[in-house]
């Protein structure tokens, strides 16, 4: 067997069904403990989180307002998967998919809801204000297991050069290629510019950049979702009924190959947990950053990332694609997508932009991932060596695709859950009276 | 030479000691923005002054004072003429009585610094002369000046302005620099109500500058104001934490600005 084979392997594994349980289970275990917060508080989250958007900082340690952590940790979130990923899990799965997947995001809430709320509990404090946390910090300093983070930094550090810049360029520049002419050594290039320029301002020229591109992008794609929407209106009631009939029918698939029920679970969970990245833990790197006074409130924009990450996102491609009706006479997900959006006729030339926005944003996001994790393994020293380098990947990644180190880095980036989900559970507890103090008003004392 | 404090030592109790030694000498007290003397000649009281009170006036408005740092010194010349002619028996009971009276003033504050103003609020208030005193004397002066400079006697004024300050006619003055501050309003969670947490370092600062307990006023865009205890609690700066059921009895929610300021409490305790 070798290396390539073992690494096949591995990722079928990390990215396999009996993982997506694992994930589930979790997150089902994380919101019992919280008292399934993303239910019966989602009131006071909605008020806590975009009801006070206009907040900047809530002070206390941290450089960034909370609504900029939360974009740096949804411009990580958003990506092809919300548009692509969701169109392949009705393909595979039918419509029925996208319930299963709003399950999957449910359950999920409560794990972001812990990541983002231990991220901020055990972060470091550095004399100048600034601070750093993530999973690697929680493990390290909640369980007393800092080899355990450091296994953590290291699948994040090398995930961020691959499915955080190589792949995510090299999707930017096929597409720009192909749509526009545009030669991919000059996307590279590109890319590689934007990267350097935004990594030298540190996190807080990254928090302006996600807080202005992320929620423009956000806005654009879902206006454009609304259009397609409103173009196949008749269709709309029977495409979210479609959902629900399908949920719960034994037969699911109706696209080119006619799914199973498992099939269509498989899609849907796969879909819920992967596209917001509850468990891996990429995300609570981002939230750790936030100026708050509670960790629980930064908690509560975890739950919202989910939220607006795949309830939202998620449903105005899935609602877009089965109005449209494209999907069920198969085919290669983008090409159903495109055609789902064709009803827009010019007007669907927005997408590459939109698709364009997706990659920056993730690329940005992934590589303060990445800093943040190298930094955790050697030292501040590290901080310009690796952002140099992820900008000269950048321009890499726009010739070519790479498979290798796609794989690698995709399959690091699935072993990332292992030691958050570890973490997670161990740190249940914490996590749950973290929670019950805030409820009670008493004020939050960080770990010594 | 004797030291002390007021606090520790009323002054009934002092004059008691000193009286029942058969001490000369002067004991001077000063709280912050004056100087009272009351001398003493083999144990008997002789003279006392304290600003413009003399004789008994003065040693009644000494009385008054809960706290203020006192030094009996037994080589300071006494007075030319004695101002004080009461048997020390007499004046003992007198000063037992007088101390009494204003242990029951509940509205006075401690701290005699801290001005008064009127209010908009007129009411049924029949004005006695001590309290027309009172009035005309208000306006650019503290407590203490108040009691000094009227002509009544300082209990009589004493009382007129405690009446007052319960009536709401009058209200105790902040010091001049102390504005409101505008504070972005943030929600904490729980059973407990009628509290504003504020940043440690601007709740010191309050403290700094105020001479007593105090409360803060919350004022919301809409118009809607209340009084609630105040706290500190670190980590928040630029912000005041309500319980959200206060928060929405203001008609305001999170993120909204608030006007905060502080409001000294008559009588000297928080409510």
């Amino acid at each position: 067997m070798t290396v390539l084979d073992w690494i096949d392997q591995v990722n079928g594994w990390v990215w396999g069904f009996e993982m997506m349980l694992v994930f589930l289970a979790v997150g089902l275990y994380l919101s019992f403990r919280t008292g399934f917060i993303q239910f019966t508080r989602f009131g006071v989250v909605l008020r806590e989180t975009l009801g006070a958007i206009r907040e900047r900082s809530l002070g206390g340690g941290g450089e960034i307002s909370p609504f900029q952590a939360t974009m740096i940790a949804l411009g990580a979130t958003l990506g092809s998967g919300n548009i692509v990923g969701v169109t392949s899990a009705i393909l595979i799965g039918g419509p029925g998919a996208i319930f299963w997947m709003w399950i999957a995001a449910l359950v999920g809430m409560a794990t972001k809801f812990a990541e983002a709320t231990l991220a901020v509990h055990y972060r470091q404090q550095y004399a100048d204000g600034s601070v750093s946390g993530g999973p690697m910090y929680y493990i390290a300093r909640g369980l007393g297991l800092p080899w355990l983070g450091a296994l953590f930094a290291v699948f994040a550090a090398v995930a961020a050069f691959g499915i955080g810049n190589v792949v995510q360029v090299s999707a930017l520049s096929g597409a720009l290629d192909n749509n526009l002419g545009v030669p991919p050594a000059w996307t590279g290039l590109f890319a590689a510019l934007v990267v350097a320029f935004v990594l030298a301002g540190g996190v807080r020229r990254i928090a302006r950049f996600a807080q202005t591109l992320v929620p423009l992008m956000v806005a654009l794609y879902l206006l454009v979702a609304l259009a397609a929407l409103v173009a196949n209106a008749s269709n709309l009631l029977a495409a979210f009924l479609s959902i629900f009939q399908s949920a719960f029918s034994p037969q699911a698939g109706l696209g080119g190959a006619v799914g199973t029920t498992m099939m269509m679970i498989r899609a849907g969970v796969g879909r819920g947990i992967f596209s917001n990245e509850a468990g891996l833990g990429s995300a609570a790197i981002a939230h750790a950053q936030a100026q708050v006074d509670h960790p629980v409130r930064q908690g509560f924009w975890g739950i919202v990332e989910v939220f607006l990450d795949t309830i939202v996102i998620n449903t105005f491609t899935a609602l877009v694609v089965l109005s449209a009706g494209a999907w069920m006479t198969g085919g290669l997900p983008f090409d159903v997508l495109m055609g789902s959006f064709g009803a827009l006729g010019p007007i669907r030339a927005v997408m590459p932009v939109v698709l364009a926005l997706f990659v920056f944003t993730t690329l940005i996001s992934w590589a303060f991932y990445g800093e943040e994790s190298a930094v955790f393994l050697l030292g501040e020293g590290i901080r310009w060596p690796y952002r140099l380098a992820f900008a000269v990947l950048a321009f890499v990644g726009g010739l070519g695709s790479f498979g290798t180190l796609v794989k690698v880095s995709d399959t690091m980036n699935g072993l990332m859950a292992v030691p958050n989900l570890i973490a997670l559970v161990l740190l249940a507890g914490v996590v749950a009276k973290l929670t019950r103090g805030f409820f009670s008003g008493e004020p939050w004392t960080p770990p010594k | 030479m004797l030291k002390g404090n007021l606090s520790e030592f009323p002054l009934g109790t002092l004059v008691q000691t000193l009286a029942a030694a058969g001490r000369s000498g002067v004991l001077v007290v000063r709280p912050p923005w004056s100087e009272g003397r009351i001398a003493l000649e083999r144990g008997s009281l002789y003279a006392a002054r304290m600003g413009m009170r003399e004789g008994w006036a003065a040693v009644e408005l000494l009385a008054g004072l809960r706290s203020a740092p006192f030094v009996f010194d037994d080589q300071l010349p006494l007075p030319q003429t004695p101002n004080l002619t009461l048997p020390l028996e007499t004046a003992l009971a007198r000063l037992v009585a007088v101390a009494d009276r204003w242990l029951r003033l509940e509205h006075l504050p401690r701290d005699w610094q801290v001005g008064v103003e009127l209010t908009r609020k007129s009411g049924e208030l029949k004005l006695t002369p001590a309290m027309l005193q009172v009035l005309g004397l208000i306006e650019g002066r503290s407590i203490g000046r108040i009691l000094e400079e009227a002509e009544a006697p300082p209990l009589e004024v004493a009382e007129a302005l405690d009446r007052m300050l319960a009536e709401g006619v009058l209200r105790l003055r902040l010091p001049q620099e102390m504005q409101a501050e505008e504070l972005v309003a943030l929600s904490f969670y729980g059973k407990e109500t009628g509290v504003a947490y504020v940043d440690a370092p601007l709740f010191m600062a309050w403290q700094r500058r105020l001479p007593q307990p105090f409360l803060v006023r919350v004022r919301s865009p809409r118009g809607v104001e209340r009084l609630f205890k105040v706290r500190p609690r670190s980590g928040i700066p630029g912000r005041v934490m309500l319980n959200d059921k206060d928060l929405r009895s203001l008609r305001a929610g999170r993120g909204v600005k608030l006007k905060v300021q502080p409001e000294l409490t008559a009588g000297g305790s928080q409510q």
